[in-house]
């Protein structure tokens, strides 16, 4: 099996970005909200990701060819989205490449967007927004923004690896998790997401568009979401739905 | 006139007809089996013949009851949707409030005027039909099933 490689195609010498990450997971959160900011921001492709683990697939948009995986960039913004499902035997190798990718650019700060399976979605008028930290210091910013942060629980997925790595490695990151369906796109979810990011990062990203959308968004993902629920079984993530063991 | 066990002809009749049925069923269950899985991946979701989309679908299997939730975008009321449930099967159909293309997809596909859901759903456990509940809110479909075999009360001594 060949290796994970990051091309940058576009080389930008940025000091301390921020990196926003959205991948394919419960109600395909991560995604909907990145290329609803790649779209807003009007970023800039600067690369993708290679990966032995994605199939011999490749997208075309708009007559053009696009990888499944990709790096945006505007301002001091990265920003890496995927629109396959990463199977669980292929996310090891990926969140250490992207790791050592982080740590190259110094980040600043890292913020995962996601999602978190909740099963009285339907009677939530406005999903609320929870936050992970790498580190104790990264509280005050989860503070500032109205942000709870997520006390108990268990994460399952790319994201509670990467966040393993940012510790190890000492790079800051947050993950910001909003309530959503598990196997049904949640375009809400994904404005919830992107309205705690703006008082995060200081964006102004408006979200009235996508809910607009919201019917032409799920209509548009149910092939993604139905792989992503696949994978998701597979690597178990039913198990954020258990409770932690308890130290007493 | 008797048979093994003790059994009329006509009662041994009776029981090897009563095997067939059963493993006719048995047959005509595991064909719709694999007729209504939860997620075909290798079957495309969408029927170019009948210009109608399948819909996703998220199941709770709770001690009493399963709940599914039902993504509908598009769908405009309730009226729109028929919903029949079995024993062991629920089939969906539901009108698009107008037809829908996938604007440059494929090569026929973009010709498409999508106008209807449509999915049958094989269930996990046997539910009471007539018990059955559905609300509908944001074009998304909730039905709760409540199961035929409930758990028993035991009395503890």
């Amino acid at each position: 099996m060949g290796e994970v490689n990051i091309v940058e195609t576009e080389a930008r010498k940025i000091e301390n970005p921020v990196i926003v990450i959205g991948l394919p997971e419960a109600g395909l959160v991560g995604t909907i909200s990145c290329m609803y900011i790649i779209k807003s921001l009007e970023m800039e492709e600067v690369g993708y990701i290679e990966t032995p683990f994605t199939y011999p697939v490749l997208f075309l948009h708009k007559g053009k060819i696009a990888e499944p995986i990709r790096i945006f960039q505007k301002n001091s913004i990265f920003l890496v989205s995927s629109e396959i499902a990463i199977p669980p035997e292929g996310l090891f190798s990926l969140v250490k490449k992207l790791a050592e990718w982080i740590d190259r650019k110094k980040s600043k700060l890292v913020l995962m967007l996601g999602g978190i399976p909740t099963p009285n979605r339907m009677e939530i008028q406005k999903p609320r927004c929870f936050g992970v930290i790498s580190e104790e210091k990264l509280k005050d910013i989860l503070e500032k923004a109205g942000v709870e942060r997520l006390g108990e629980g268990i994460m399952v997925g790319p994201y509670s690896m990467l966040l393993r790595e940012a510790i190890k490695r000492n790079f800051p990151a947050v993950a910001l998790l909003a309530q959503s369906y598990s196997n049904l796109p949640d375009p809400g979810s994904a404005a919830s997401v992107i309205q705690a990011l703006n008082k995060i990062i200081g964006t102004e990203i408006k979200v009235d568009e996508l809910l607009q959308k919201a019917e032409e968004v799920r209509i548009r993902s149910r092939d993604l979401m139905r792989r992503t629920s696949d994978v998701m079984r597979r690597m178990g993530k039913a198990r954020e739905l258990e409770t932690p063991s308890m130290y007493i | 006139m008797t048979g093994k066990k003790g059994k009329t002809f006509w009662e041994e009749i009776e029981e090897r007809f009563e095997k067939i049925i059963r493993e006719m069923e048995e047959r005509i269950d595991k064909t719709m089996e694999e007729a209504t899985e939860f997620f075909p991946l290798e079957k495309p979701l969408w029927n170019a013949e009948k210009c109608c989309l399948t819909p996703l679908i998220e199941v709770q299997n709770l001690s009493d009851e399963i709940i599914l939730m039902i993504d509908l975008p598009y769908v405009e009321k309730k009226g729109d949707i028929e919903l029949d449930a079995t024993e062991k099967t629920v089939e969906i159909k539901a009108k698009l409030k107008r037809p829908y293309r996938f604007e440059g997809w494929g090569t026929v596909q973009k010709e498409i005027d999508f106008r209807t859901y449509r999915r049958k759903i094989k269930l996990p456990e046997e539910i009471i039909p007539e018990k059955a509940q559905a609300t509908f809110k944001n074009g998304i479909l909730k039905v709760k099933l409540p199961k035929k075999v409930k758990a028993k009360k035991i009395r503890i001594d």
